[in-house]
Order: structure tokens, then C-alpha cells, then sequence
């Protein structure tokens, strides 16, 4: 018999987790920061999220440096409201960048700016939610249909083709036209779609691999509950998988947002999309016109591409992360 | 495989059927009808009205007409267009199905092919400049809203460059003279199309029997010269040559753009299954063989990372529709997916639900055309 | 060989060219059968198309939409025959149709009677109905060859003269075998709307040459036009003149045909084929246009400002601006309280600055409307209800104190009363309380989304605003176009104000249908609710007005009786502006009502410029 000095564990247990997680992380970090392009992404989307939480300060700024109210006109600029902000002072809308309005006005002039970063947050909102809720659905289908198999996941992946067998857009087109499609609802909608479609079959493809691993036959056998295993187990071990899902669904659901919006079909009040929209409903975006009113197009087209490709970076980082075979040896 | 595709028919007949009901009663829940346009005409006083509703079927309740639609659905039959009233449904879909299903294959099919070339050379390179441009330059074109690309491309090469047609898919002075339909030479080309597909498939069949390479490809090779130079003479002798000319030369810029839209999607499947056989050891052992390098990401890499991109393909197919919608908006392409739009905007319920249900038939038949393509191709899956 | 066919292509197209002209068109028409079009699939774009192929016995002139005849050739003669009204019309004996026969009045009264039958018995729809009301038009006789006579229950100038005597005439030696073959059928109407028309007789000026589904429609000049080279002239006395050197036809109306001339047409055609180029969307027509493929674009709507700054900037092409016959406006539910009180009604109106909103807000895009009429339609509209309107020429704080003294005459009161000083609001108004004590609840505006109409979801939110501000709890809710509808006429009438717009006819009899008491039931015009016995005699009287001028004094005492009621708030309009290639064709006249769209582009009168 040797000599075993027992070493009692004097620091609590989550302190143990806590600082087993970190180490994970600084791992995965270092992996995260060989990719350039994660990086890219990452910092777009801190960019964004800046852009957008600093957006009340922008329209106090300009209304007492540069937007005065004048007499004549109606309070226009308190509070600046940038949906039917409108600047009395200048007579041709839309006008290009200048001093007081940094990316002009659009042609009811609105200031492009505002409207720009008014957007944002909202955007994020969107996108985030209808992600959140699509994994969330996703996960909790995937891994109880990998788990219970049978009657469950034929149930599931039959509703799951029958989803998939809707065009996404076309659903939504036809469903503004009942419901106020707020953002925050048609991230609702947008989510539950996604959620009970393909994602739960890929989800389901990983939770099997999961499934047949030694340790859930040892917490089964050990008397685990069903909901136990699936939520301590199984879900943990898919969650990586899930969350870069959800950085691809992000992009998705800006996207859908912005065409809806450029047809004119959802009454969304601002967002990106009704920017791009209003350019070519009045015309400005044909012939040469896209060269001079340039204003009215690029910020928002280039604040959607530029996001949706930063989710998108980052979800191609994680994946790295995630996968290990795709990494470099 | 018979079993298992007779248990995949079965099972696509009930989704089928599920299918429509939803969407029945989805297109049911909107509100407002298609009558309602008339409420914005004084002259049409309520009596009429209710006439009108009479002639579309509207004044009996919703359930009536649902089974109605469906005892129609059995018959194959999609019932009346309300805003063109009174065509078929059905006609009216395969008026402008040939259209879509031109432009659509070759955009997907000339997408997965850029898509399969650069993915393969990225994966191959990885790391190096070509992997990180070509990531880069795709992704930023799957993010670009895609109404901008359009009128961007339509303005670039349209107006200022000035050599591709600006819009619509065919020039209507080329065809004033005759009395020949658009849609005639389309279904001519779609068959051609098809026919050059069988063709060279019963070659590629017929190359596996020969041993040597070089027979190989000269079995490929002049099967392909031989029906395309057949193609052609038939094509100008019948002096329908110029016609289908026009319709390719305005299918440039859509497909174009498509193209560019959508490369990232195949490349990017096509690098990741790439890495992974990669690591196989049969790419090593061809290494060591010391083939040449092409020849190892060609022939034994790249073939079999082709599995997945196939089944993408077929599957992408399957949507159509909604990838339409905006396409044919902006290149003023009359399609399934624009058909759509006009029918959503005039609540021409039939017209949608025929729509949606014929997506969806397409999306199931493509479905199953993926499955049975995978065990075909890939020796390991047997169902 | 390439060379060669893009020679052949070249060569082709501009020999083709000469007498071609390329119209772009930005949806497909639906079908060219004319009881399809006159039934349940009237669009506008078939419309352009179907105009220049049919006639009927009057129309309207071009211009100034002076009711002249066409096929007839007078003014109709009325009598009284027992308790029917008789219309006598004499027709031309100069008239064939398209296939050589000549046309005689057993067209015409082949034509009414069917159409009525067609109504009465099995329920033809649409726009027939309104030509041919089975309530006033009882049936149609031939007298002779060139003699009508028909009969109404009572004379109206809006269901004969404007009604049945404009319908559009169809031959009856083609369509009565086919009527005939469609009623033994199971359902005949649907028969009639298949049947395919290509090779329909016509009295119209443009025949069908080759329909390319998806791409473009061409039609072709009818060689043997009946018109061709009548003259049409206007006097500024009022008078119109129609010669015609040819066949010897002289026609004066309304006035001796002497003193200055307004304006002289005469009548082609000048061009050998149009075709009409179908594009789906707008980009891409006015890129054409700037590219010189077409050289005119229909659009009921007009040019939006920015195709306007950049069309403004190309060489060779025009810009025409016309005012529109319609209006967009926001009604009041006066079933529910607050809006059954009129001086709440006229507050909400006070408040509302139009010139602001149009001249700034919309940047000039829209003008302000104030009355039921349009102020294009010159001859029909009363100039008076400009100065009706309340908050007329007011100040920003002026009219708000108005609207305030507005409602405080009323009996309304407030939890905290606004405050107006100069043209600031030191306190905002809040809890609004009626003359009875009512909590004025939430007020909700239906209003369409900044998708459908921007101008519209704007005004609505300033509304919304400047409501607000004085404790008026409006609430703006920006939905779909076809929700409004379903809200409005199907649930019904479940809303407290709306926004829409009317698109209109030259006579305004709406003026009747929309505010009529009787046509306030479910699903019927009078979405208002508006109650006036008064009224109700008045639009009578107007409606059975016989005497054209009779009923222009009876119209202006309507319109007063609106503004001062308001029922509706009339609110703008957007002028139509369109454009065309100076350089490829040449329009006999600019200004007309609505914009040459309305008047199909006035095909028999274009001229094509040699390129």
C-alpha cells in the first residue's frame, strides 16, 4: 500500500469549473485569433454594436451644434424622430453629405445617419432573437429526437421536411401581409421557421454521435431521468455546433428582413432595408443616379453586408474551434 | 432500393397532401380578398359584387372550398386563377415554367461549377492567397444585398459598357416578324439541353467500360462535339437559330449575377469536404505514388469530395421559386417567382396556393432524385 | 455569319422602325376579350389597349372631355313616352368594322340589350354595370338602319349620356352566335371571358398583330379607319367642331364655331405599329428610355422624383406634368364617437397644414386637395371649398388655437388643457373628455405602410403628431393596404378614421355614391357613415339632372356642403408626370387630365419622327 497523501480539495467546486472553462477558452482563443478573418468579423460586430448603442447621443449632438429649429417649422428635432424627422432648413431633398447632416438626407428628408444607426440596434435585435430562438428550438428537437428516436424523430423530421418544403420568403410575404410585422415579430417568425427546419436535422445528426458515447450509458445507468440526460449530456455536448448555427442564422434573418423590406412588403417603420427601399421607390436607384445619390444606397447596403458577413466570419472562426478535424495540424 | 423508394413515395404523397392543406388554409387566413379591388371602383355597387364573388366561388364557406380544391388536387387540377380569370392555374404555371427552369438550371449549374473549380483549388491551397481571396470575395458577394448587385450589373453592362441587353429575355424587334412563341424555342432548348445531358451520360457510361485513358476521353470528347454540332445545324437550318441566340444572349446578365451571388455557398462545401478527404490516406498514398499534383486534387480528391456538392445541387434546384422572386423583379424576367409576387399582390389565392404546392412537389421530387443520386454515387450508402 | 445576321438584324429593325413606335408598359395586360376586361379583369394596363380598339355611340373629346359624338352623329334628342324616357340617337352612316361590314344601330341596340341581359339574368359583373344600370336603362330599339332609340326609367345625365350611351359597341353578327353558344353552356359566363378574340371584328382605330406572352404586345393601324383625317376643333368660346374633308361629316356642339380656335387635331393614324414592350419594373423601362428603345412609358402613377432628376439631365427627353383626376384622402367613421361630432371633425382638418406637408415635407411632390372633386377636372370643380376649409391660410400656432376653440366650443374639455402661445406649444394637451363626460379613448388612423405609399404613411404619423400635441389621442397604425380594405368594407366598418385614395371618373357622380344616405349599408361606398337628408335631395336632384349645366350648379352646392360637413378629409394629391422621346415621336398636345396614359396615349394622333 503506498503512501497517499490526500489532497483535499480546498476551493470550492464551481471556482474549479470556472477555472477549467477559462483555460478552455484561452485555448480556443489562441485558435480563434490564428484566423484573420474571425477576427475581422468579430471587430465589425463590435463596431456595430457601438454604432448602435451611441445612438441617442448622436441626434442630442447634432440638434445643438447644427440643427436649430426654426420658428416656421414644426419642432421637427424634439425629439428627432427619424422616421418623420424632416429638416425644414434645406429646401431639396435629398441632399448629399455635408457639415450638418454627415450622410445627407434621404428624399423626405430624413437624416441618413440617424436613420442608419437608429436601425442598427434594432437589426441586431432581429437578427439575435430569430437565431436564438431557431437554435433554442433546434437543439431541444435535435436532441430529444436523437434520444427518444422512434416515434418522436419520425414525428420531427417529417415536420421538418414539411417546413423545409416551404419557401421561406414566400411564407413570410404572404404572412405580412395579415400580421403588423414589428421587427421583433418578424424575428419571431423568422425564428420558428428556422427552427423546425433543416437545423433540427443536422442538430440531430451530431446529438446521435453523442448518443451512442460510453458516459450516457453510464448516467442511464445510473438512474438518470430522461430530461436529465438530454439537458446535462447531450445538449452541452451539440451546443458548439448550435451556437455557429446560430451566427449563419443571424445573417439569414437580417437578410430576409432587408428583401421584405426592398419589396415593400412588410411594414417595418425603419430598418435597412426600408432605406434601400425608399432610394428606389423614388427613383434614385437607376442609370447614373446610383453614382450621384450615392448616399442614399451605400450606407445601408454596405452596413448589411458588412454585418452579415462579420456573423458569417465569425461563425466560420467558431467552426474551427468546434470541429477539430478542419483545423490546421 | 426499390422498397425504399416505394416507402419515399409514400411518404411524399402524405407530405404532399399535409402540405397543401397548410398552405390552403394559410392563403385562407389572409385577409381581404381578391374581390376587394373592386371595392375601389364606385360603379360596382354590392349586388355586383356579390355576383363577381359568385363567378370566383367565393360565396360558399371555406371549408366547402377546401374540399372542393382538393377533389380538383386529385384530378390534378388547380383550380381557377382568380386575376386571370378564367385560365387555369395550371396553364398558367406552365406558361411560365419554361422560363424559370432555363434560367435557374444554368445559373445554379454554372454557380456549383465555379463554385466546385475554386473550391477544390482553395482546399488544396489552403492558407495561401487563393484559399483567403477567394473566401474573402465570396462571402462578401453572398452578403451583397442582391437588388444592388442587380442594378448594378444591369447598369455596368447595360448602360455603360453597353453589351449585353438591359432587360426582359427577348428582343421583341427580332421577333415581330414571325409568328413563332418564346415559349416554343424554350421548351426546343430545354429539350436540347436534356438530350445533350442523356447523350453524355450514356458516354460517360460507355468511357467506364473502356480501359485506356485516351479512349476515354475521346469517347467523351466527340460524343459532346458530335451533339453540339448536330445541335446547331438543326438550330440555323430550321432558322430558329437567331431566336434562341436572343433568349441566351439576354440570359447572360441574370445568370451572371446569380452567379456571382451565389458561388460562395458550392466553393465553401466544396473546401470543407475537400479538407476532410484531404486526410484520407488514399490522397497520401497518391502523394507518395508521386502523381503529379493536379492530377491527385483531381482526380482522386476532388471526386470524392464531390459527393456532397451533387446533392446541394439537385436540392438547390428545388427552390426555384424563392430564389426567384427578386431576380426576375429587377431583370424583368416573367417567371414562376414573379408570378408569385403579382399573385400575392392581387390576392389571387388560387394562383398561390397553386404555386406554393407546385414548389413544393418540385422541392420533394428533388429530394428524392439527391437520396437516390447519393447511393448511386457513393458505393458505402445502401438503403 | 454572325456579322451577316446582326446586318439582317440591323437592317430589319430599322426599316421596321419608320413607322413603329415602342411603348413600355409595366405589367402584362390580362386578356384582350372586352367582356373579360369590362367584367371581373379590368386593369389599367388592358385598358391602354382596349381603348384604341373599341367605340362607342358618345365619348369624351380630347382636352377638354366634352361629350361629342362618336358613333352617333348628334347629340342625343330626349322625350318622355308614358312614364319612359326616350333617347333618340342618330348614328353615322359611315362607320364599317374592321372585317368590311358596315356598322348599323342593330349593333348598338344588339349590344345594350345584351349586355343588360347578360346583367340582369346571369350576373355579368364589373364594370358593365356601371355603363348599363338594369335600375334606369329598360331596353333598346332599332328605328332603322341608322336610328337608335333608348329607353330609361327617368332622364340622367349620369346613367344615359354618361352610362349606357358610352359603352363600348359589339358587332352583333360575330357575338350573338357565340352569346348564344355560351349560355346553353354550364357556365356561361366563364364561356364568354375564354373566348379568344383575336380575330374580333372591331370598330376601333389598332388591331392585334401578334401578342408574345411575357414580352410584348404589337398592334397595327387599320388601313380603312373611318376617322381618318377628321378634324377636331376646339373653340375658346366653348364650342367643339368636327369636320371631316373626306366624308363630308361637320358636327358643332356647345356654341358657335367661331371667334379663336383652342386647339386643332386631326386624326390618323400616323404610325404603322406600336408595340407595347412589357417591363416589370420601373428601372428597367426608364433605363430603356434613356437607352432610346422606347420612347414612352404608361404609368398610371406617374415618374417618381428621382426618375424625374435623372430623366431631367437626358438629352431627347421630355417631361410633362399633368394634374390627376382623383385624390387622397381620410375619412371619418361618423358611427363612433368622437368622430360623429362635426367640430371635432373640423378641428382634426384645422390642424392638418397641407401646403406644409406637401410643399415641404413631400418636396413639392403632391399638392394639396380640399374638396370631393379634384381640382383638375376643371369643369366640375368648386374653387369655393378652398376657402371652407378650416385653418385656411393659418399659422402653425394659429390653426392649432382654432382647432383647440374648435373643440372647447363642442363641450370638450381636458385633463390638462394645451397651451398655445405665438406659434409655440408651452404645454402639451392630455385626457381628452366629451361634451358628455365620454373619455375620448384612443383614436385610431388606418393608414397604408411606407411600402405602398410613403407619402401617405408620412402624412399620417404628422397627423398622428400634431394631434397628439393637443391631447387628441390619435394613434397611426401603418398596415397593409388590403387589411384597410378588409377592415373597412368586410368587418364592416370597424375603424375611427382611415386613409385611402379614390382614382376617378370624368362626371362626378361619386359625389352621390360615396355620401348618399342610402349607400351607407354594409359593403356599400358610404364608409363615412355621413347622414344629411339634405344632402341626400340634393344629390338626387344632381344625379337626375338632364341639363348639363343644371347639374354643375347642383355639383358645387354638394361639394360646399362636404367641405363644410367633412365627412372626408380630402388631403393631396401627386401630379402625374411622364416622359417621352422628343426625338422618335411627336405628341399633338401635352396638357390633358391625368397625363396621356389616361388618354391611351392618344395612338391615332402620335406622329413617329423618321430616326
Amino acid at each position: 500500500m503506498t503512501e497517499r497523501s490526500e489532497t483535499i480539495v480546498q476551493e470550492s467546486l464551481w471556482k474549479i469549473r470556472l477555472k477549467l472553462w477559462l483555460k478552455e477558452f484561452k485555448r480556443n482563443w489562441a485558435l480563434f485569433r490564428e484566423r484573420k478573418i474571425a477576427i475581422f468579423g468579430l471587430s465589425v460586430i463590435i463596431f456595430f454594436a457601438v454604432f448602435g448603442i451611441i445612438y441617442p447621443l448622436y441626434p442630442t449632438i447634432m440638434k445643438n451644434v447644427f440643427w436649430k429649429d426654426d420658428i416656421i417649422s414644426y419642432e421637427t428635432f424634439t425629439p428627432y424622430d427619424p422616421i418623420i424627422g424632416f429638416d425644414p432648413n434645406i429646401f431639396d431633398h435629398p441632399s448629399p453629405p455635408s457639415l450638418v447632416h454627415p450622410l445627407g438626407t434621404d428624399p423626405l428628408g430624413r437624416d441618413v445617419l440617424s436613420m442608419v444607426m437608429y436601425s442598427t440596434p434594432r437589426e441586431f435585435v432581429l437578427g439575435i432573437t430569430a437565431a436564438l430562438i431557431t437554435v433554442v428550438i433546434g437543439t431541444i428537437i435535435g436532441a430529444s429526437s436523437a434520444y427518444y428516436g422512434g416515434v418522436v424523430d419520425t414525428f420531427f423530421m417529417r415536420l421538418a421536411d414539411i417546413v423545409m418544403l416551404f419557401p421561406s420568403l414566400a411564407i413570410l410575404m404572404v404572412l405580412s401581409a395579415f400580421i403588423e410585422l414589428s421587427l421583433f415579430r418578424l424575428a419571431l417568425i423568422i425564428g420558428i421557421l428556422a427552427g423546425f427546419g433543416s437545423i433540427t436535422i443536422v442538430l440531430k445528426a451530431q446529438a446521435l454521435t453523442v448518443k451512442v458515447r460510453p458516459f450516457i450509458e453510464a448516467a442511464k445507468s445510473t438512474g438518470a431521468s430522461d430530461a436529465y440526460i438530454i439537458l446535462k449530456h447531450i445538449i452541452p455536448n451539440i451546443l458548439p455546433l448550435s451556437f455557429l448555427y446560430m451566427m449563419l442564422n443571424v445573417t439569414g434573418a437580417i437578410f430576409t428582413e432587408a428583401v421584405l423590406s426592398f419589396l415593400g412588403l412588410a411594414n417595418i417603420r425603419m430598418s435597412w432595408g426600408v432605406i434601400i427601399h425608399m432610394a428606389e421607390s423614388s427613383g434614385y436607384l437607376m442609370g447614373s443616379s446610383i453614382g450621384t445619390y450615392w448616399w442614399l444606397w451605400v450606407p445601408a447596403g454596405a452596413c448589411i453586408t458588412l454585418l452579415c458577413s462579420a456573423f458569417y466570419f465569425l461563425g466560420r472562426g467558431l467552426e474551427e474551434i468546434v470541429n477539430p478535424r478542419l483545423r490546421k495540424r | 432500393m426499390l422498397k425504399f423508394l416505394s416507402k419515399r413515395i409514400v411518404q411524399i404523397v402524405i407530405l404532399l397532401f399535409i402540405y397543401v392543406t397548410i398552405v390552403y388554409w394559410l392563403m385562407e387566413a389572409m385577409p381581404g380578398s381578391f374581390t376587394d379591388k373592386y371595392l375601389m371602383n364606385p360603379k360596382i355597387t354590392p349586388e355586383i359584387r356579390q355576383n363577381l364573388e359568385k363567378q370566383f366561388g367565393l360565396d360558399k364557406p371555406a371549408f366547402t372550398r377546401y374540399l372542393y380544391y382538393m377533389k380538383n388536387f386529385l384530378k390534378l387540377d388547380l383550380g381557377i386563377s382568380f386575376s386571370h380569370f378564367p385560365k387555369k392555374v395550371s396553364s398558367l404555371i406552365f406558361e411560365r415554367l419554361p422560363r424559370t427552369v432555363f434560367l435557374f438550371v444554368t445559373a445554379t449549374l454554372v454557380s456549383y461549377i465555379l463554385g466546385y473549380n475554386l473550391g477544390k483549388r482553395a482546399a488544396w491551397r489552403r492558407g495561401k492567397i487563393l484559399d483567403k481571396t477567394a473566401t474573402f470575395v465570396g462571402i462578401v458577394f453572398w452578403t451583397i444585398f442582391l437588388p444592388l448587385l442587380a442594378i448594378f450589373n444591369i447598369w455596368l453592362f447595360g448602360v455603360i459598357l453597353k453589351i449585353l441587353p438591359l432587360n426582359q429575355f427577348i428582343n421583341p424587334n427580332v421577333w415581330r416578324g414571325t409568328d413563332l412563341s418564346a415559349q416554343n424555342v424554350f421548351l426546343n432548348l430545354l429539350l436540347n439541353a436534356f438530350i445533350f445531358l442523356v447523350v453524355m451520360m450514356i458516354s460517360l457510361i460507355f468511357a467506364q467500360r473502356v480501359k485506356t485513358v485516351a479512349a476515354k476521353r475521346t469517347i467523351v470528347l466527340s460524343s459532346a462535339v458530335v451533339t453540339l454540332t448536330v445541335s446547331i445545324i438543326l438550330w440555323t437550318s430550321t432558322g430558329l437559330g437567331i431566336y434562341a441566340l436572343d433568349i441566351i444572349l439576354h440570359m447572360v446578365l441574370p445568370v451572371l449575377t446569380l452567379t456571382l451571388y451565389s458561388f460562395a455557398g458550392s466553393m465553401l462545401v466544396m473546401r470543407d469536404t475537400m479538407l476532410e478527404v484531404v486526410r484520407e490516406d488514399y490522397v497520401v498514398t497518391a502523394k507518395a505514388k508521386g502523381l503529379p499534383d493536379r492530377v491527385v486534387r483531381d482526380k482522386h480528391a476532388a471526386r470524392n469530395a464531390l459527393l456532397p456538392l451533387i446533392t446541394n445541387f439537385v436540392i438547390s434546384l428545388g427552390f426555384t421559386l424563392g430564389g426567384g422572386i427578386i431576380t426576375e423583379t429587377m431583370f424583368s424576367w416573367p417567371g414562376l417567382g414573379r408570378a408569385y409576387l403579382e399573385a400575392l399582390n392581387s390576392q389571387d389565392t388560387p394562383l398561390l396556393i397553386g404555386l406554393l404546392v407546385f414548389t413544393g412537389i418540385f422541392v420533394l421530387l428533388a429530394h428524392l432524385i439527391a437520396d437516390v443520386l447519393y447511393a448511386f454515387l457513393d458505393p458505402r450508402i445502401r438503403y | 455569319m454572325k456579322k451577316f445576321l446582326v446586318l439582317i438584324l440591323f437592317v430589319a429593325s430599322v426599316v421596321a422602325f419608320s413607322q413603329t413606335v415602342n411603348w413600355a408598359f409595366l405589367e402584362e395586360p390580362i386578356s384582350l376579350n372586352i367582356w373579360d376586361y369590362l367584367g371581373p379583369n379590368s386593369t389599367v394596363w388592358t385598358g391602354y389597349i382596349m381603348g384604341p380598339r373599341t367605340a362607342g355611340l358618345y365619348a369624351y373629346g380630347d382636352v377638354r372631355f366634352d361629350y361629342i359624338p362618336n358613333l352617333a352623329s348628334d347629340l342625343p334628342e330626349i322625350t318622355q313616352e308614358g312614364d319612359l324616357w326616350v333617347y333618340t340617337v342618330p348614328l353615322r352612316n359611315d362607320i364599317t368594322w374592321s372585317d368590311g361590314t358596315k356598322f348599323t344601330a342593330e349593333d348598338a341596340a344588339w349590344t345594350l340589350n345584351t349586355v343588360l341581359q347578360l346583367i340582369v339574368d346571369y350576373g355579368l359583373g364589373g364594370n358593365w354595370a356601371g355603363y348599363v344600370d338594369p335600375d334606369y336603362f329598360v331596353k333598346a330599339e332599332v328605328v332603322d338602319d341608322y336610328t337608335l332609340k333608348c329607353y330609361f326609367t327617368a332622364a340622367s345625365l349620369a346613367k344615359a349620356n354618361f352610362g349606357a350611351l358610352m359603352v363600348p359597341i359589339l358587332q352583333k353578327k360575330y357575338w350573338a352566335p357565340k352569346i348564344e353558344e355560351a349560355l346553353k353552356t354550364g357556365n356561361p359566363l366563364q364561356t364568354i371571358y375564354n373566348y379568344d378574340t383575336s380575330d374580333e371584328p372591331l370598330l376601333g382605330s389598332f388591331l392585334l398583330k401578334k401578342w408574345e406572352k411575357g414580352a410584348f404586345i404589337e398592334t397595327y393601324a387599320r388601313p380603312d379607319y373611318y376617322d381618318r383625317d377628321q378634324v377636331l376643333t376646339l373653340y375658346k368660346n366653348g364650342a367643339v367642331e368636327i369636320t371631316n374633308p373626306n366624308t363630308g361629316e361637320k358636327w358643332v356642339g356647345y356654341g358657335e364655331a367661331t371667334g379663336e380656335k383652342e386647339i386643332e387635331l386631326t386624326t390618323g393614324p400616323y404610325i404603322e405599329n406600336i408595340i407595347y414592350r412589357i417591363y416589370l419594373n420601373r428601372t428597367a423601362a426608364i433605363t430603356a428610355l434613356i437607352n432610346g428603345d422606347v420612347s414612352f412609358i404608361f404609368n398610371s402613377l406617374g415618374l417618381q422624383k428621382g426618375e424625374i432628376d435623372q430623366l431631367k439631365n437626358v438629352a431627347n427627353v421630355k417631361l410633362i406634368s399633368n394634374s390627376v383626376n382623383g385624390f387622397r384622402y381620410m375619412c371619418f367613421n361618423m358611427r363612433r364617437f368622437p368622430m360623429n361630432l362635426k367640430e371635432f371633425r373640423q378641428a382634426i382638418a384645422a390642424l392638418v397644414d397641407r401646403e406644409f406637408l406637401t410643399g415641404r415635407v413631400l418636396g413639392g411632390q403632391a399638392f394639396p386637395q380640399y374638396g370631393v372633386v379634384p381640382s383638375g377636372n376643371v369643369f366640375w370643380y368648386n374653387p369655393n371649398v378652398e376657402k371652407i376649409a378650416p385653418g385656411a391660410g393659418m399659422s402653425y400656432g394659429e390653426r392649432r388655437q382654432f382647432a383647440i376653440d374648435l373643440l372647447k366650443k363642442a363641450g370638450f374639455r381636458w385633463v390638462v388643457e394645451p397651451k398655445i402661445e405665438g406659434d409655440a406649444i408651452v404645454r402639451k394637451g392630455r385626457g381628452l373628455i366629451g361634451p358628455d363626460g365620454q373619455r375620448v379613448e384612443e383614436v385610431e388612423l388606418l393608414a397604408p405602410g411606407p411600402g405602398y405609399d410613403p407619402m401617405r404613411a408620412t402624412m399620417a404619423l404628422y397627423i398622428e403628431r400634431w394631434a397628439n400635441e393637443i391631447g387628441i389621442p390619435v394613434k397611426a397604425n401603418l398596415v397593409d393596404f388590403n387589411y384597410i380594405v378588409d377592415r373597412i368594407w368586410n368587418e364592416p366598418f370597424n375603424f375611427d378614421m382611415y386613409m385611402l385614395g379614390w382614382s376617378l371618373g370624368y362626371y362626378p357622380d361619386h359625389v352621390s355614391d360615396f355620401f348618399h344616405s342610402k349607400r351607407a349599408g354594409v359593403g356599400d361606398w358610404n364608409a363615412a357613415g355621413y347622414q344629411n337628408p339634405e344632402f341626400d335631395k340634393l344629390a338626387d336632384e344632381f344625379l337626375a339632372a338632364s341639363n348639363i349645366e343644371e347639374a354643375r350648379k347642383l355639383s358645387f352646392k354638394l361639394q360646399e356642403m362636404l367641405a363644410e360637413d367633412l365627412p372626408y378629409l380630402v388631403l393631396f394629391d401627386t401630379p402625374v408626370t411622364e416622359a417621352y422621346r422628343t426625338d422618335q415621336i411627336e405628341f399633338p398636345y401635352e396638357k390633358t387630365l391625368s397625363g396621356l396614359q389616361y388618354v391611351d396615349g392618344v395612338p391615332t394622333l402620335v406622329k413617329a419622327l423618321a430616326k
